[in-house]
């Protein structure tokens, strides 16, 4: 299963996650996603996920712990400013 | 003013050395021409010093240095304390702001009240006099009274909030609310300090230094008025040859002068001092004032005056000296025994002398200083006294006993230790207490104290995600040796742990007692119940405990109680880490059992893992859209803790690109607005709930939500992207299709699995797409689905073109080209 940012995971088979960003710390991978609903528009809901693989299996977690999440949201909002400024420079 | 007159006020305030080449200048140059351009130098050395353009220049280094280290952090993942720390030194020059803020705005109102009062009694005065009925003067006379009262009450109350505001500033920097600008300075080299340590990319680090040089270039010229309205002015009084001496004099008024006008008559040099006559070889009259005076030498050196080299260590500090002499316009005497001209500065009269060591000792009494054992922090910041300590001799973590205190002019605490010469700033050196519990990185050597914790037994209690694969959460382990930077190795555990992570077993079953079932999956985190809230009481305040930086009414989770062995106990507030706090200067609220903490950190919940069970390609939106969406919708549904708070923030202004990019749909930028919106109203609320907000970044939210024009601009923002939206919806069908889209389009037609989900807006592109751009095969793929009435897809392609009218029987007849 390919579990990669860009991509729109089923998970469950129920709830749909549009992968936008990942980012790897202490050998750990994590994802952040969007709810997306059946025709992949965005829902009210975004989530950090832990990425774990099992055998063939992919799962993903969320991540609950406040300090983790505080911190990767600051790694993927940092990122995304990145991508804005680069937007900004390049318009 | 005619050129006569300006002529004689010229003269009447400078001194002209060089007459004829004055009158050759005004030959050429009309004397009200000079003084335009006299006046438009003063004029500019006020705007220079403007106060408020240096407080929003610092406020916004200190937004950009966080926005900076917030965009590096990804390179400094490894470099937690450090971020900490670094981190800790800027929250401290925003809290010397905010302290010195709230006292000049109190004093401000203060003033406003004390204006009203006059305004009010002139009108009981006017009122008596009045000419109106008796009935009618005595009900407004009442109305007045009633009112001056009100306000003197006010003024009573806000009389005693100055007041007390102001002795938390001299509470938290020790030495008064003049030397909060050296404060600022001690911290940022602090800063400097750090940042040297961070792990930041190069071009961050240049970007630090180029504010930090800028600000601090700032802080110099706004801390040496006199010295850059010289130069302002110098090239002036050049022309006409006035001398060095009497620029001193000009030079002094500006420097009283600048400091306080506002307008150019405000600036106007004072009328008494009349320098026409120069008396080049006799004492000038502050000369001749001086001599035969007998002052107390204070024990300063002579920094502020440029080329004095006199030899201070010959005088004592605290003996009397008579003045045999003066120069420099008073500015530099000689005394009685000795050949140098020293410093006035470094000396006082008797009795301001005796004041200041009233002050000196009251403070040391205060502090409580002598006798303790503080640690040298590492830094080095400047010792205003002629007999500075040599900071070579100090080890870094290393103890040293307070034999005195001094305070230098700045009211600066200087300190001696035991076995040492000469004295050392205060500010580089913390007490135990603060010096393990919230620098152990820095790379000491653990102290006895610490050396007590061998062969001890403490359970591991990890934080965040610096947690060590070889150790297990809430397990007993035994100290074998306590290394240095606060570190254990541990028996029977290879490497070294942070103690941080270590608690004793009652403070760990303490924390984890309410839920067991939680203990081994998070430690840490899962503890939010039973957690202790406290509120100040306002018993104490000190250097050492320094409550005034917290909010008087709101209310504070206590992360750690630290107890010591002579049974004091000292908390550390969450979201507060530079500081212990007495605990004897709070009052327990409660034990709070709610869900939700002030802070905003729920109770997590029992992390579920799901397997993925699909994975499909993006269909719709671009990347950058959804990216947006996600953590704007990220931070609108979270709790928003501090750190993302400012971070947020941050990105608010960033997200601001997004009017000028075309990289989004228009769909996800209403998304995003609708988000924005959401989490500005969100922290606003949050932050007025906490008792307003407390830092600049909390600050400028609050400022965001409440900006009428920038609400309005965005509420039109968002109309015109829904006005867009429609607009791109109506006329979608009219654009070319990318061929991106075309190449997903054509993959998901030609999966079996994935047709299966085509949704009924992508079948109506169907035809469109797969006969103009299809391979053949898929040309004939979409042929025999549709002619064979295949997988249920050409169903709605009939009905609909039936209902359409548009088709009669038989698939060869549908409303598109085969």
């Amino acid at each position: 299963m390919i579990v990669e940012v860009g991509r729109i995971v089923t998970l469950d088979d129920t709830d749909k996650y549009y992968l936008s960003d990942e980012t790897e710390q202490n050998g750990k991978t994590y994802f952040l996603g969007l709810k997306v609903d059946e025709n992949d528009d965005p829902s009210d809901e975004s989530l950090i996920f832990e990425k774990e693989i099992d055998g063939e299996d992919v799962y993903l977690t969320e991540v609950e712990d406040e300090d983790i999440k505080n911190y990767l949201s600051a790694v993927f909002i940092t990122k995304m400013n990145k991508v804005l400024d680069d937007l900004e420079e390049n318009a | 003013m005619n050129d006569k007159e300006l002529m004689q006020e010229f003269m009447k305030y400078y001194v002209i050395k060089d007459p004829n080449k004055f009158y050759r200048e005004i030959s050429t140059t009309s004397l009200s021409e000079l003084m335009d351009e006299l006046n438009s130098a003063r004029s500019n050395v006020v705007e220079e010093f403007n106060y408020g353009t240096f407080e929003r220049d610092v406020l916004s280094y200190i937004r950009n240095l966080r926005n900076l280290v917030a965009r590096d952090r990804l390179t400094t993942y490894t470099n937690r304390e450090d971020i900490e720390a670094f981190t800790n030194s800027l929250r401290n020059i925003d809290n010397t702001y905010l302290l010195s803020n709230k006292v000049e705005y109190a004093n401000s109102e203060l003033s406003n009240l004390k204006r009203t009062g006059g305004s009010l009694r002139r009108e009981l005065h006017d009122l008596a006099t009045a000419s109106i009925s008796d009935e009618e003067r005595t009900m407004k006379t009442f109305d007045l009274m009633a009112l001056i009262r009100e306000n003197d009450e006010k003024i009573k109350e806000k009389s005693n909030e100055a007041k007390e505001l102001q002795k938390n500033v001299d509470d938290f920097t020790g030495l008064g609310i003049t030397s909060i600008r050296d404060k600022f300075l001690d911290d940022l080299n602090k800063v400097i300090n750090l940042i040297s340590k961070l792990n930041l990319s190069d071009s961050t680090k240049n970007k630090i230094r180029e504010a930090n040089n800028h600000i601090r270039m700032k802080y110099m010229m706004l801390g040496r008025t006199g010295e850059r309205a010289n130069n302002a002015l110098s090239g002036l009084f050049d022309r006409f040859g006035i001398g060095a001496k009497d620029l001193t004099m000009i030079h002094d008024e500006v420097l009283v002068n600048a400091a306080g006008a506002k307008t150019d008559e405000e600036f106007e040099v004072k009328s008494n001092v009349n320098l026409v006559e120069t008396k080049k070889d006799a004492n000038s009259e502050k000369e001749l004032a001086l001599i035969d005076q007998v002052m107390v030498f204070n024990g300063l050196n002579a920094g502020s005056i440029a080329g004095n080299r006199a030899d201070y260590s010959k005088l004592e500090r605290g003996k009397e000296y008579k003045i045999v002499d003066a120069r420099n316009e008073g500015l530099e005497v000689k005394l009685e025994g000795f050949d140098d001209y020293f410093a006035i500065s470094c000396f006082d009269t008797k009795e301001k002398w005796e004041e200041k060591e009233i002050f000196r000792t009251e403070r040391e009494e205060k502090l409580n200083l002598i006798g303790q054992t503080y640690k040298y922090y590492g830094t080095k910041n400047s010792v205003n006294l002629s007999d500075a300590g040599d900071y070579g001799k100090l080890v870094t973590g290393g103890d040293y006993k307070i034999e005195d205190v001094v305070f230098s002019d700045k009211k600066e605490a200087c300190v001696k230790f035991e076995g040492l010469t000469g004295y050392y700033n205060l500010t580089d050196f913390a007490t135990p207490l603060v010096w393990e519990h919230h620098h152990p990185v820095v790379n000491n050597e653990p102290s006895d104290r610490l050396k007590n914790h061998i062969d001890k037994v403490f359970v591991y209690n990890p934080s965040g995600i610096f947690r060590s694969p070889d150790l297990e959460a809430g397990k007993e382990y035994t100290v074998e040796d306590v290394l240095k930077g606060g570190f254990y190795k541990l028996k029977g555990v290879d490497g070294k742990f942070s103690m941080t992570d270590f608690v004793s077993k009652e403070a760990y079953d303490k924390e984890h007692k309410v839920d067991d079932t939680k203990q081994a999956e998070n430690p840490v985190n899962e503890n939010t119940e039973n957690k202790l809230i406290v509120k100040i009481n306002g018993k104490n305040d000190s250097l050492n405990s320094p409550v005034g930086l917290l909010h008087p009414d709101k209310e504070y989770e206590v992360e750690e109680v630290i107890e010591n062995k002579d049974g004091s106990k000292f908390y550390k507030i969450k979201g507060v880490d530079a500081y212990s706090f007495d605990a004897n200067c709070f009052d327990i609220v409660n034990k709070k059992k709610t869900e939700t903490l002030d802070n905003g950190i729920k109770p997590s919940k029992k992390s579920r893992r799901r397997k993925v069970t699909k994975s499909e390609k993006r269909r719709k939106y671009t990347s950058v859209g959804l990216g947006i969406a996600a953590i704007v919708t990220l931070f609108a549904t979270a709790n928003i803790a501090p750190v993302a708070a400012v971070i947020v923030s941050a990105s608010l202004l960033g997200l601001a690109a997004l009017r000028t990019t075309k990289q989004v749909d228009n769909f996800i930028k209403k998304f995003i607005h609708a988000k924005i919106k959401t989490i500005l109203n969100t922290a606003k609320e949050k932050i007025e709930k906490n008792g307003g907000p407390i830092n600049s970044d909390e600050q400028e939210i609050i400022d965001l939500a409440s900006d009428e024009r920038f609400i309005r601009d965005f509420e039109e923002l968002v109309s015109e992207t829904e006005k867009a939206a429609e607009a791109e919806k109506t006329s979608k069908e009219e654009q070319p299709l990318s061929k991106e889209d075309i190449d997903t389009f054509l993959n998901m037609f030609a999966d079996n699995e994935e047709r299966q989900k085509m949704t009924n807006e992508d079948k109506k592109e169907l035809p469109d797409v797969v006969l103009k751009y299809g391979t053949d095969e898929q040309k004939k793929l979409y042929n025999s689905i549709v002619l064979d009435n295949k997988i249920g897809m050409p169903i709605l392609l009939f009905t609909e073109a039936k209902e359409a009218n548009e088709y009669e029987s038989t698939p060869k007849n549908m409303p598109f080209k085969i």
